[in-house]
């Protein structure tokens, strides 16, 4: 077993060797090994509300290698998705591996190809300082090759698939730590398709971060999904800054992990923007998924909805926390939060905290949280129609998972949804 | 027509002397020095008399306090300057004979004190239907209505005595619900409690009155930690009452209790809290830290425990009366009122903990923030495994009067049995310009209708209060709103 | 020809240890049309429940024998494919789950159940149009989740349309009457009566005598503290809406 200082050695070894050359990123990775060594890593002792349920010794308990296998065969990767009508960038293991980028509108810059200035980094990174933000910092020191992305497409729609790869041979867990930059023009219109998979027998940490700056007047449609294997570690970071009339939708599709964190947090800058943040989990086996999904109502005029819903079966433990700060002068602030959860096994356990922080009178807030199992009338109901009680509780679990997956505007990501989620939700076996 | 009219202020005056219990009392007080070390400990023990085992236990206690005097709670929404525990006065009492054994006994002076506060004592004015136990800084001096209680079997005194006449139930149940070793103020209340009302209801009896203990911090620099009591058994039930002021100091003043309840088989108990501890200036000075452990154990089955609190006092809050439902069929439920003004800061809330089969909970928390206060509702509901069919619901709704004031709602649902159904709702918005222009068209003033609206929003809390302290509460409430409108 | 569909023998049942029916006999034949009056707490909600199989009611004696068979311990979904359909008092909301994807489930669950091959899904489309014309729901409706949002009256709406589409042997209607305005009463009893015909028999429990201004009963029973005190034909409603159920209790 190995400990948390284990952890900090091994990374650090990793970040000398990363970090041998001066480029535009390194200045940057070292600042944030900084202070990853000075706060060291979140804990889950008494008084972190923020790490209360989820214990990062899941991740640091684990044996690392320092050397990645440069393996890039992708015939074991469960893939759910139909990439044909889409522009696909993959990354394997936090490098850019390969770009089929055909859209003039989508512009890509990284570090191997060094079209990456400091310049553009620097509008980003807003919010990597300060004593809780050290997963992002973890990610910061370790990232292998930043890339940046800008879409400028006054009036046309531009759709890119991002898949997140992570492959390794060795018996030993590697970590990646893919680093993102999105800059969205204004005017522009975007559909982002982030999935997270990795080689089925592939033991691997993935620490990525995407930071998105959505301008005035453009429209986001992000979608996440977590496909990461069962024995993988995952955390992300993302943080999207929403400017004037600026529009943002996120839907999020998560499957547990061995340990799983998505820390979302969306920072409304400037005035009238909308966010609606949608999320399935579905977690089973001894799964733990940590979504931490949080709005931080700056500027007056903002609408936000946060509409989360988790199916728990066999051992598996899920968690919501999540944040609605609405500070003073975010005036006409209208924010509703909601977490709803399915909990099917006697063995699984969820807890929710969705936590409302008001510090202005004049706003609309409110937020609501359910657990719980089928409702044995709503059963009654439909056997008295004539399905079988297998039926009748498969109907309701999925009937649960539509209502965010509706919610899906572009077809095929939807079609692929109902395909490969929705068809593989358990039923349930009732005791009543 | 110009809205702004109706626009709510942004610095409330509330002035001082609206605090209209800020009597100051001059008593001839035995005073303990100030400072906590065993020598306190075992000087409170002495004064009172104590058996070894209580003393062992105080012992015990502040051997723990001092092993984690470090860890200071420091999760809760509140912010307040590091408390120094030597600075304090752990023990104060009012007089040279710290037990009347009767009103006779009772110095006049005490009498009219309380007399003043609206807590008359004496046997011709003693309010009707209420046996008041009335507790001066840490001493309880007088208890009402000895005789019916008596003949109904029901025993209402205050701690200190219980531990002389009732050992056996002190001995049994202290500590059983909040172990010394719960938290940073329940061991420091542990080591140093003094005084408190002890209640015990025997089998099959519904207590014949209500009970009321009237607590009152009245000496400077003094820590109040009282220590009450509560034992339902079989098929009882007893309604009992807290109300709490304290005087006006540019000093805080510490206030750290215990309050354990513990509800046999088939027992109820309804534990009302009217809180009117100073809350401090407009300029945020002074006021009392308000640091209180409450707790209820339904140990069998189909009891029940009902908190209900409507708080406007104390500069802070720092209190979740819980109730772990342990017998089957158990019911919990939590009403509260918490109006924080000027610079007062709360972080409150409740702890449903259900243990046994088809549990119930309900709690119904409002809040009021206005001036710079903030108001946090802090509320965790737990389905352990064994709490098969467990039910919950929750309803949190704050009110925001200005724009320099917080309103935060954390909730932790925690469910480890899947046929449990738990149900959260909050909102949070400000008395609304149509509601009050709505009021205002029918010819009330802009005060009175924010007093009706938010008196209003509070209804359904008050209504869970025994009559009187409802008229009560709805007062203090509008004495506690002056001045945030306008 | 007199073929008794369902009949009840001594039904003793009970809802969480209290006993609601005490000693209940009903028998009703193919092509009757049966109402149960009674006042509220009378049981006759229970009944209509224990006849369907509502987990939370416990038979304690008695016998229940559904065209031939014994329904004691049999679940509710094998019930409502043999035949026996409840139009509910407070139709329950399904989120999520489509009103078309519940209704053809249901509709092929009982083909199946009788060994049937399922609809094609433009045969059953045709038959969903034109039932769901019938009650005045309209294809909105359709693609809606099951009674999510729905007024009380198109919730009873929607139960006489699962009525006509699974067409059973006996429709239970439990209080389908109450808090309906007077034109979805009307559709609500046309429902009824172009579902009845003499293959199949209809038992009817209401509270109040109007819902016979539109559907004629062959008989009607009167239930009070758990059993049928009286019976006779439609005129011991209308005797009923004249003097109140008090008349009764001291007779």
């Amino acid at each position: 077993m190995n400990t948390n200082k284990d952890f900090l050695k091994h990374i650090n070894n990793i970040y000398t060797t990363l970090n041998q050359n001066e480029s535009v990123i390194s200045q940057l990775r070292e600042k944030n090994m900084n202070s990853v060594n000075k706060y060291g890593l979140p804990t889950h002792r008494k008084g972190n509300e923020e790490w209360k349920y989820s214990n990062l010794n899941r991740m640091t308990d684990l044996n690392y290698s320092e050397n990645k296998s440069t393996e890039t065969n992708l015939k074991n990767i469960n893939n759910i998705i139909n990439m044909d009508d889409f522009e696909v960038i993959n990354i394997i293991n936090g490098q850019l591996f390969e770009n089929k980028i055909n859209n003039q509108n989508i512009k890509i810059k990284n570090l191997s190809s060094t079209t990456l200035t400091i310049n553009d980094t620097n509008k980003f990174n807003s919010t990597l300082d300060g004593e809780n933000e050290e997963i992002a910092q973890l990610n910061t020191a370790l990232c292998e090759d930043p890339i940046l992305i800008e879409i400028d497409n006054k009036n046309s729609v531009s759709k890119l698939i991002v898949n997140i790869i992570n492959i390794n041979i060795s018996n030993d867990y590697i970590i990646n730590s893919p680093k993102l930059f999105i800059e969205i023009h204004e005017d522009a219109e975007f559909e982002l398709i982030e999935n997270h998979v990795g080689e089925k027998s592939s033991l691997y940490t993935s620490n990525s971060m995407i930071e998105i700056l959505v301008n005035k007047n453009s429209k986001l449609s992000h979608y996440r999904f977590l496909e990461d294997n069962d024995e993988s570690i995952h955390l992300n970071t993302t943080r999207i800054k929403l400017m004037e009339n600026a529009h943002v939708e996120s839907n999020a599709f998560s499957k547990g992990t061995k340990l799983s964190r998505y820390d979302l947090k969306i920072i409304t800058a400037s005035e009238n923007s909308y966010s609606e943040l949608n999320g399935l989990y579905f977690t089973s086996k001894k799964q733990h998924l940590d979504n931490y999904i949080n709005i931080d109502h700056i500027a007056p005029h903002c609408t936000s909805r946060i509409n989360y819903k988790g199916i728990l079966n066999d051992e598996s433990h899920a968690i919501f926390g999540g944040t609605v700060l609405v500070r003073e002068g975010a005036i006409k602030t209208d924010s509703l939060q909601s977490d709803k959860n399915l909990v099917l096994s006697p063995k699984a356990e969820i807890d929710s905290k969705p936590s409302l922080y008001i510090f202005v009178d004049d706003i609309l807030a409110g937020h609501g949280a359910t657990a719980g199992n089928i409702d044995e009338n709503t059963v009654y109901y439909m056997q008295s129609r004539g399905l079988s009680l297998e039926l009748a509780s498969k109907m309701l679990i999925s009937g649960f998972a539509m209502e965010i997956i509706d919610k899906v505007q572009n077809q095929t990501l939807f079609d692929s949804l109902l395909e490969n989620y929705v068809n593989k939700l358990p039923s349930y076996t009732f005791d009543f | 027509m110009n809205n702004d009219k109706n626009v709510i202020s942004r610095d409330t005056k509330l002035e001082d002397d609206n605090y209209k219990w800020g009597f100051d009392f001059q008593f001839n007080a035995d005073n303990a020095p100030i400072g906590l070390s065993e020598d306190i400990v075992k000087l409170i023990s002495s004064k009172k008399n104590e058996p070894e085992w209580l003393l062992d236990w105080r012992l015990k206690s502040l051997n723990h306090f001092f092993k984690n005097q470090d860890n200071e709670p420091e999760w809760a929404n509140i912010d307040f300057p590091k408390i120094d525990f030597q600075k304090i006065r752990y023990y104060s009492s009012p007089t040279d004979k710290p037990n009347p054994k009767s009103l006779d006994e009772v110095d006049p002076e005490m009498l009219e004190a309380f007399t003043k506060l609206g807590i008359p004592l004496e046997e011709q004015k003693k309010l009707s239907g209420v046996a008041v136990d009335a507790i001066m800084d840490s001493v309880s001096v007088a208890t009402t209505y000895q005789k019916q209680l008596e003949d109904a079997g029901v025993i209402f005194c205050p701690i200190s005595e219980a531990v002389h006449k009732y050992p056996e139930l002190v001995q049994k149940y202290m500590g059983s619900v909040v172990p010394y070793s719960d938290n940073f103020y329940a061991t420091l209340n542990s080591a140093v409690f003094t005084d408190g009302s002890f209640i015990y209801v025997p089998p099959g009896v519904r207590c014949p009155v209500e009970l009321m203990t009237y607590f009152r911090i009245n000496e400077l620099d003094t820590g109040q930690f009282e220590r009450t009591l509560i034992i339902a058994d079989k098929g009882s039930y007893v309604s009992y009452l807290e109300g709490c002021t304290a005087p006006f100091r540019k000093n805080n003043q510490l206030h750290a209790a215990v309050v354990e309840l513990v509800a046999l088989d088939d027992a109820e108990i309804k534990y009302s809290t009217l809180q009117n501890w100073f809350p401090g200036d407009t300029n945020g000075e002074g006021g009392v830290y308000n640091f209180v452990t409450k707790r209820g154990k339904c140990q069998g089955k189909n009891s029940k425990i009902s908190w209900t609190q409507v708080e406007t006092g104390s500069a802070i809050t720092w209190k979740y009366p819980s109730v772990l439902l342990q017998g089957d069929n158990s019911v919990g439920e939590f009403y509260s009122v918490a109006l924080v003004n000027n610079y007062q800061q709360a972080d409150t809330g409740t702890k449903m903990i259900h243990i046994g089969k088809n549990t119930k909970s309900t709690i119904i928390a409002k809040g009021i923030s206005a001036g710079k206060a903030t108001n946090t509702y802090r509320g965790q509901v737990k389905v352990l495994p064994t709490a098969k069919n467990a039910r919950n619901f929750t309803q949190c709704d704050s009110l925001l009067i200005g724009d320099k004031c917080g309103a935060h709602t954390i909730p932790y649902i925690e469910v480890k049995n899947p046929t449990a159904q738990l149900e959260h709702e909050a909102t949070t918005s400000k008395v609304s310009d149509d509601q009050l222009f709505y009021t205002q068209q029918r010819g009330i003033s802009l005060e009175d209708a924010n007093y009706m609206i938010i008196n209003g929003f509070c209804k359904g809390i008050f209504k869970e209060l025994p009559f009187e302290f409802a008229i009560e509460a709805s007062q203090l409430l509008r004495v506690s709103l002056e001045g945030t409108v306008g | 020809m007199s073929k008794n569909i369902i009949e009840i023998k001594n039904l003793h049942a009970s809802v969480e240890d209290t006993k609601i029916i005490k000693g209940l006999n009903l028998k009703i034949n193919v092509g009757e049309k049966h109402t149960i009056m009674g006042p509220n707490g009378s049981g006759k909600s229970t009944l209509a429940n224990v006849l369907a199989g509502n987990p939370s009611y416990t038979v304690d004696s008695g016998e229940i024998i559904f065209m031939g068979q014994d329904l004691d311990e049999m679940e509710p979904d094998i019930r409502a494919c043999i035949g026996l359909f409840l139009a509910f008092q407070y139709p329950v909301e399904l989120p999520g789950v489509r009103m078309w994807q519940f209704l053809k489930s249901s509709l092929d669950a009982k083909r199946e159940y009788n060994g049937q091959e399922p609809l094609s899904t433009r045969e059953f489309d045709n038959l969903l149009n034109e039932y769901a014309e019938k009650v005045g729901i309209s294809q909105d409706f359709i693609k809606r989740n099951v009674n999510e949002g729905f007024s009380g009256g198109e919730k009873k709406r929607n139960e006489i349309l699962q009525l006509s589409l699974l067409n059973p042997k006996l429709a239970i209607l439990d209080e389908t009457d109450s808090g309906l305005d007077i034109d979805a009463l009307k559709v609500v009893s046309q429902g009824i009566d172009s579902f009845s015909s003499n293959e199949n028999s209809v038992l009817l429990v209401t509270h109040y005598q109007r819902i016979l201004n539109y559907i004629q009963p062959d008989f009607v029973h009167v239930m009070m503290d758990g059993n049928i005190v009286t019976s006779g034909d439609k005129s011991l409603a209308l005797e009923l809406e004249e003097k109140g159920y008090d008349w009764l209790s001291t007779k």
